[in-house]
């Protein structure tokens, strides 16, 4: 907790697991399933003892799933539920995917599958001039932006100006907060091997026709053999905006209101350490899906950008032409990918760099992305929320007695920090994480494991692999502005009641 | 889906997430150096391309500092051998260990040694830039003529200055440039004059000579006011320059040649009048050689090429002559309009401290400041320090370069360890975070460069283990 903000080097924490309304693990519906069964059971036990029993029994079948929680909060009845949906969607077939002018799908397209199939792409010009790309979601009506950025890292600047970013970081995301419409954010960054493509374009057409021998040797040798060793890396930020409720605009309007959103979104990433930053087109994003669908691409797309200046490449076309979803793993075209998702933020506190050896390039993985997702609340409930926490962190404090006292004192301390930062202009985000590493095959995927593990503990997180939902969890670390708390069976505000 | 646990916390606390703490931009112009330290994106950079392609930097020239034995020459070398291949002239006026001979003889180069016994430089033949001039004609031809006149001038006049150790009065100079105009007039066009020439028109002190000195006639106020140049002449011809700059040059620099080094190693590092004197003449016959390049190329007869000087060893040639701090002073002025990249090479900033004069002392190190583009190899802390007033560097800079100049652990095993700074560079452009980069050689270059040479004498038969990184 940065309570000193005086210190050379801050420390980052308090974050927490937004409350669950109810009694302890039940939950609102559990909590009004609970006492609503106690009513039940007096009426019954005016008819008769072994009814009451028997009605007893059934509730506490009922119940008990609901107090039964995952570290991450989950139910026994949420885990039932998705291996249901699991095991219907294998059965309905749509495990596998298949598309091109040979399937059976309308089109003849390589169409993006799964929650990506029905999004529409557009573009704007922004304020500069530059082309962006827009992505519709028909489903939930909303609209991406995404942009791309070239930190320099903090690597090498020192702890001061790493702070003064962070804390323009900081910024950015309270000023999502007053965003209008703005339903999340991402920040994906992703590693890949250096294909070589870039250098190679940068070199050989370079040599002069009547350079030494010797020189275009050493060069050749160079371009040959550096890319073995290097890698790339590409940080892309997404914007979801959603169109208030009873609403209906046109898209031209949606997109020039987008557009004059871009230029100050642009200018607080740069002030937050991200580099230079430029929305990206329709193509650019096209690219960047279909690469991350078929990794053995990646050159051919470096090459065509390089030689021709553009791949050409439309949404349409970025999609796989076959995908296997497994119960742990995605297959798609050339490579096979395994996601996990946020159990536990990292526990106490942490430096801004904790980030970095999860950000960095893996090596043995053929391409890794981490997404950082966030969902900026609105100032006035931000407020709520921060006084019901203080209110009942007091209460808690206050009711108990003896050992308990001091963990109640230190929540107490949370919860009143938050609420002065709170005031002092703050804004309240909830965040997750998603890691995505993609490999050449079945068998690498233990070691990605492996590698994924030893990068979580450096980051002091703990995550859980997406688990028959591989294919969703896939499309929700690409830059296409997938918010996965948009695409619950259940509406959101319900979930979290149980 | 069931989506991932969502987190809630106070912006202030949840940008402490912070994802930009990676870094992933790596310049991507220039020759392909070597590997990013942290992030292992290939970086590229040279301060041609830089300047001219990326835009980076507002000069195309880099200073370079860092301990012996950290692999700067051959970093240096990769850039050589990088340009080369875009078409760029690599020149080594003064090339010292020799560093560089092996890399210009692989590029088909010209490698010009110097030293007594091994080759010298008729300090006045007007080189290239005289036969540039004769060829363009006309009235450019004229001006380039003028000034090549200059050039000469100035060269003996540095001769000169090296054997008095101290400057030449105005009425010699100009003594001895009616002398050489008329040594000129004198010569037949295709034969290059010679020192010995100079000194037998001074004693026999042709009308245009005497007409300088204010002699009204009379021979011994002639003799009076030529007298002590005579004498240095004289000096400069049988004193310790002697067989080095009277002869006809050995070789002169090839207009057309890939590469051009002057080599000077065979001159003894405690003969400091000859090393001044050598590295004058190289200057002298290099900058000349690119002037006429660029002459002719503005008068559209040959193709335009760009220059790449490299000073290695810098603290050599700035201790052996006043003159070369001015030399190289202008040279980082003027490097864009002499289409003339520059890459200076030294050890340290104390270097500079140890100049003679105070004026001296300031102008090279300005060097440092107007360098578009400062590389460190590994370098004591308390150099960072003062290297962090002229270029601001931050502190984790410091740390990681101070780092990098001191040894392994004593119980490192045997031969395989190397000095953990060796081939570790941190590239610096104006406030931007330094890029520290990894620098991989291939094996061609390996074969090519090896400044430890005479250390590998006892070791075992197969090379293989031999690391190519040198100073």
């Amino acid at each position: 907790m940065s309570t000193e903000t005086a210190t050379a080097d801050p420390t980052y924490g308090n974050w927490r697991r937004p409350r669950r309304p109810g009694l302890g693990p039940f939950g609102l519906v559990g909590t009004i399933g609970l006492f609503g069964g106690l009513v039940l059971d007096l009426l019954v036990s005016l008819i008769s003892l072994q009814f009451t029993l028997v009605v007893i029994v059934i509730q506490c079948t009922f119940l008990l799933p609901l107090a039964v929680r995952t570290q991450d909060g989950r139910n026994v009845y949420q885990l039932t539920a998705l291996r249901i949906g699991w095991f219907r969607r294998k059965a309905k077939g749509v495990t596998t995917y298949v598309s091109g002018p040979l399937s059976q799908r309308p089109g003849g397209k390589f169409r993006p599958p799964g929650l990506l199939s029905r999004v529409r792409v557009t573009e704007g010009r922004d304020a500069y001039d530059q082309p962006f790309g827009v992505l519709h979601h028909p489903s939930r009506n909303l609209y991406t932006i995404v942009l791309g950025c070239e930190p320099d890292g903090g690597s090498l600047v020192d702890p001061d100006q790493i702070d003064n970013w962070v804390a323009a970081w900081g910024h950015w995301l309270a000023r999502l907060s007053s965003e209008p419409n703005l339903r999340g954010a991402s920040v994906i960054v992703e590693t890949a091997p250096d294909t070589g493509t870039r250098l190679a374009n940068e070199v050989l057409p370079r040599i002069d026709p009547g350079a030494p021998a010797a020189a275009r040797a050493v060069m050749e040798e160079v371009v040959q053999r550096y890319p073995t060793a290097s890698s790339e890396m590409h940080t892309y930020l997404t914007l979801t905006y959603g169109m208030p409720t009873g609403q209906k605009r046109k898209s031209e309007d949606i997109i020039a209101d987008l557009a004059i959103r871009i230029p100050g979104l642009l200018d607080g990433v740069v002030r937050a350490g991200g580099g230079p930053a430029a929305p990206l087109s329709a193509e650019n994003i096209a690219e960047v899906v279909r690469v991350a669908y078929d990794p053995a691409v990646a050159a051919d797309v470096l090459e065509a950008r390089a030689v021709h200046g553009g791949t050409g490449l439309e949404w349409d076309d970025a999609g796989p032409a076959a995908a296997i979803e497994k119960v742990n793993a995605y297959q798609h075209d050339s490579g096979v990918s395994r996601t996990w998702m946020l159990t536990l933020a990292p526990r106490g506190t942490v430096r801004a760099q904790v980030l970095r050896g999860l950000l960095e390039d893996a090596p043995g993985t053929r391409r890794k992305r981490v997404a950082l997702l966030y969902r900026p609340i609105d100032p006035a409930t931000s407020a709520r929320i921060v006084e019901a926490d203080r209110r009942a962190a007091q209460f808690m404090a206050t009711s108990r007695r003896g050992m308990v006292q001091a963990r109640a004192a230190n929540e107490v301390r949370a919860a009143e920090q938050t609420a002065v930062e709170e005031a002092t202009g703050a804004g309240l985000v909830e965040f997750s994480l998603m890691v995505t590493v993609t490999v050449d095959s079945d068998a690498e995927l233990e070691d990605a494991n492996v590698t994924v593990r030893n990068l979580l503990a450096g980051a002091r997180l703990l995550m859980r692999p997406a688990d028959r939902m591989q294919a969703a969890a896939f499309s929700c670390t690409l830059p296409v502005g997938i918010l996965p708390w948009e695409h619950t069976l259940m509406p959101r505000e319900l979930k979290e009641a149980l | 889906m069931d989506p991932p646990s969502m987190w809630r916390a106070t912006t202030v606390q949840a940008c402490g997430l912070w994802p930009f703490a990676a870094g992933s931009g790596a310049p991507m112009t220039g020759v392909p150096l070597g590997q990013h330290l942290y992030t292992g994106a290939t970086v590229c950079g040279d301060p041609m391309s830089w300047f001219t392609r990326a835009h980076y930097i507002s000069n195309p020239s880099m200073f370079m500092l860092g301990m012996p034995g950290l692999g700067k020459s051959t970093l240096v070398n990769r850039m050589l051998i990088g340009l080369a291949a875009t078409g760029v002239v690599p020149l080594v006026l003064g090339d010292l260990k020799p560093d560089y001979a092996d890399t210009v003889r692989a590029l088909g180069g010209q490698v010009i040694s110097i030293g007594r016994g091994v080759g010298g430089v008729n300090v006045l033949d007007p080189g290239a830039m005289g036969a540039a001039a004769r060829k363009i004609g006309g009235e450019a031809g004229r001006v380039l003529s003028a000034e090549t006149h200059g050039r000469v001038l100035n060269m003996v006049a540095a001769l000169v200055t090296i054997v008095r150790d101290r400057a030449m009065d105005d009425h010699e100079q100009s003594v001895l440039s009616a002398a050489l105009h008329h040594l000129r007039e004198r010569t037949p066009p295709g034969r290059a004059p010679l020192l010995p020439d100079l000194v037998r028109v001074i004693a026999e002190g042709p009308e245009r000579v005497r007409a300088v000195t204010l002699d009204r006639g009379e021979e011994t106020r002639y003799r009076d006011a030529v007298d002590p140049l005579h004498r240095s002449l004289l000096g400069i011809l049988d004193g310790p320059l002697g067989d080095t700059f009277a002869s006809e040059t050995s070789t002169r620099i090839d207009l057309g040649s890939p590469a051009v080094c002057m080599d000077i190693s065979r001159i003894g590092e405690a003969d400091t009048q000859l090393t001044a004197a050598a590295m004058l003449a190289a200057w002298s016959d290099g900058l000349g050689t690119v002037a006429a390049s660029h002459a002719l190329a503005d008068a559209g007869l040959t193709p335009r090429r760009w220059f790449f000087t490299v000073l290695d060893e810098l603290w050599r040639p700035l201790r052996a002559a006043s003159g070369i701090v001015d030399r190289i002073d202008a040279l980082t002025r003027l490097n864009r309009t002499l289409g003339l990249g520059d890459a200076k090479i030294t050890h340290t900033l104390k270097d500079a401290e140890a100049l003679g004069t105070d004026a001296d002392r300031v102008k090279a190190r300005g060097f440092v400041e107007r360098a578009g583009m400062v590389v460190c190899a590994g370098l004591p802390r308390q150099e960072m320090e003062e290297l962090g007033h002229i270029v601001g560097l931050s502190r984790r800079e410091i740390e990681l370069v101070s780092s990098w100049s001191s040894p392994p652990g004593w119980a490192a095993q045997g031969d395989r360890e190397e000095p953990p700074g060796r081939g570790r560079f941190l590239i610096k452009v104006g406030g931007r975070p330094g890029i520290p980069i990894q620098v991989a050689i291939t094996d061609t270059e390996r074969h090519l460069h090896d400044t430890n040479k005479r250390w590998a004498a006892n070791k075992p038969a197969d090379g293989s283990r031999h690391v190519g990184f040198s100073e």
